[in-house]
């Protein structure tokens, strides 16, 4: 029965010739696992648009209604819940999945000539997809998604010069409100989406035409002994003729990405009803209490910009956001050797290994000791003064700064021990005074001061 | 016998003029739909820009709604005890998006003198958290990347780029009014 289809819509239109052209074209050798990647984010990408298009169904984007018909879908719509946790948990899926395949390109080489077209609708998809994750995380307008946006926002406003436009059009005004949630619902279900499917296609377009990247060889194939001379053009096409399509057919890549697909689905999927979507308390712009952090793909960015101090602070940071998209987008022109293999390209792999190590360093980091004023310490073991330090610790607002026995805001020097590190002298004086980026605390009482460094001096 | 598509050397001046009138005329369309586009997508949003708001040095600007009118109500002056910053809610009449009403908006209120006060905007000038003010420590702090500010909103620690924002007060008859916000070109 399903032949008889087939050929019915074959007699017509031709198509076998098409779907063959495509399966079981062959790959290069050595093809296989490692070049899943970019599949499998093509099928989590079919995933959120199914999920994305389903949920608009019964979201409103008005600040009255968003948060309710968010709640409203997560507890009595059939299947709600989980068609929202499937949603946001894609989400996080999809960047580790973009990291790894960037990162698996450039191992490759496979950014260098003949693809650096490629590469470079690479990296639009990378910033359209974080432009999703930045728009949809408005949303269902809870206290995190306000407080990232009115951080977000900020910092498209740290911009020299247009800085003030861009944070305008973003917030559709200066205030953070009704137009903002609707445009930012409007870039997310329809802009966005339309810029993705045209770098999509282009980006695969591109890679059906010059075929998938070969893995790099460690020597380089010999072209034939006139090869030095000609254009680079035909040297690439005598590659192409040696290294493409002798491998494996097509549909055993695709198979390999079917099974990937799968364990990922099924990781995200379990994920979605084990711990299912993620939510705070409705927004409340006039909280003073709340502790704002970012989506834990935004944490690294949301550590490094403790470091950056001053009147120039905005412009630093502007810069370094504009300076990690350079490198990237103009990776192709300034590493133009035709050398691909990772062991013939020590500098690269080092780059690579300590962008890693940096992303996964910041993150680390901006995930440690939540900062908060209110943050309790331990309680104190020794006289009743340092019980009444314990206490003085807490008003005066130290445990913002200082992490003890694990509680605390990690910006300046943990406390645990310091009652084994410094003596009662080599503690007054930077409280009394301050030191560095320390205020100083003149305004204690002497029996405050006491009793605080009675309790310092406590924590051996 | 079919062509497949190859161009006829006698007709390639005619080929190059249509396909360039082609570009032309879609180009036309283009043009004209996105023009109005743009202006349709960016209009409410630089409504009241000024030649403040493309300064060198970009920064955070507050996200509360701006007044429509020029002094609103607080409370009387008496009622805040002098130099303890006071978090107040203040009901703004705004705008928001296509509706007007009374939105409420968190100050602190510190009265400095029997007839003067300061408030100050609660957004931190980094990224624009909420400060929380700790009456121990008298400080304001932000909980975000550990920004300190002192009674007089002055930044003593932390990443921020200015002193805390503050609005235009007047006293009236012993009652405190709150105006527009002390940052030019926002």
């Amino acid at each position: 029965m399903w032949r008889r289809c087939v050929a019915w819509v074959d007699e017509r239109l031709n198509v076998t010739p098409l779907w063959q052209g495509f399966f079981d074209r062959k790959v290069p050798k050595g093809v296989g696992w490692f070049h899943v990647s970019g599949s499998v984010i093509l099928v989590l990408l079919a995933l959120q648009f199914a999920t994305g298009i389903f949920l608009t169904v019964y979201y409103s984007p008005s600040i009255e209604h968003a948060y309710q018909s968010v709640e409203f879908i997560n507890s009595r719509v059939p299947f709600g819940r989980f068609v929202t946790g499937l949603h946001m948990w894609t989400a996080s899926a999809l960047v580790v999945l973009l990291g790894v395949h960037m990162l698996r390109t450039f191992v490759y080489g496979a950014y260098k000539y003949p693809r650096e077209a490629t590469w470079l609708t690479g990296v639009v998809l990378l910033l359209v997809v974080l432009a999703f994750a930045f728009t949809g995380y408005l949303l269902p307008y809870d206290q995190k998604a306000y407080w990232a946006t009115v951080v977000g926002t900020n910092i498209a406003g740290s911009a020299p010069f247009v800085g003030g436009f861009a944070l305008r059009v973003l917030r559709g005004g200066t205030a953070i409100g009704a137009f903002t949630l609707q445009r930012f619902f409007a870039v997310h279900i329809w802009m966005l989406p339309a810029a993705l499917l045209l770098f999509v296609v282009v980006h695969l377009f591109m890679v059906t035409r010059q075929g998938v990247a070969a893995p790099p060889r460690r020597t380089p194939l010999d072209l034939g002994p006139d090869a030095a001379g000609l254009p680079r053009r035909e040297q690439d096409a005598r590659r192409y003729t040696m290294e493409q399509q002798v491998g494996d057919p097509t549909y055993l890549l695709i198979f390999k990405v079917a099974i990937a697909s799968l364990v990922l689905f099924l990781a995200v999927a379990a994920l979605a009803i084990a711990v299912g979507p993620q939510f705070d308390v409705p927004a409340d712009p006039n909280s003073t209490t709340y502790v704002p952090r970012p989506e834990w793909f935004f944490l690294d960015f949301f550590r490094l910009l403790w470091y950056l101090q001053g009147q120039w602070e905005p412009v630093v940071i502007f810069f370094i956001v504009l300076g990690v998209v350079l490198v990237l987008v103009l990776l192709p022109f300034y590493d133009r050797s035709p050398q691909r293999h990772p062991l013939r390209r020590p500098v690269a792999m080092a780059c690579a290994a300590l962008s890693v190590v940096a992303v996964f360093g910041l993150t680390y980091l901006g995930a440690r000791a939540p900062v908060s004023p209110t943050a309790s310490s331990a309680p104190a073991a020794g006289g009743s003064t340092a019980v009444a330090g314990a206490q003085e610790f807490q008003t005066q607002g130290c445990a913002a700064c200082h992490v003890i026995a694990g509680a605390g805001g990690a910006v300046g020097p943990n406390l645990t021990h310091i009652g084994a590190m410094r003596t009662r002298a080599q503690l007054e004086t930077p409280i009394v005074r301050g030191v560095g980026t320390m205020p100083g605390y003149p305004h204690l009482t002497p029996a405050a001061l006491n009793a605080l460094l009675d309790y310092l001096q406590s924590l051996k | 016998m079919a062509d497949h598509g190859v161009p006829h050397e006698e007709n390639l001046t005619r080929r190059r003029v249509v396909m360039r009138g082609i570009g032309v005329v879609f180009g036309f369309i283009g043009a004209a739909v996105v023009v109005p586009l743009v202006g349709y997508f960016i209009g409410p949003a630089v409504r009241g820009m000024s030649s403040a708001s493309w300064s060198p040095l970009g920064r955070a600007i507050p996200p509360t709604p701006r007044s429509s009118e020029p002094w609103v109500r607080v409370g009387d002056l008496g009622s805040f005890a002098q130099d303890m910053p006071t978090l107040v809610t203040v009901r703004i009449p705004a705008q928001d998006g296509l509706t007007q009403g009374d939105t409420p908006v968190a100050v602190y209120v510190r009265r400095t003198a029997a007839d003067g006060a300061t408030i100050f905007d609660v957004h931190c000038t980094h990224m624009g958290c909420s400060v929380e003010w700790n009456p121990g420590a008298q400080r304001f702090l932000c909980p975000c990347h550990g920004g300190v500010f002192d009674t007089d909103g002055r930044v003593l620690s932390g990443p921020a780029p200015r002193p805390l924002d503050r609005y235009a007060t007047k006293v009236d008859g012993g009652v405190l009014y709150v105006g527009g916000l002390d940052l030019p070109g926002a």
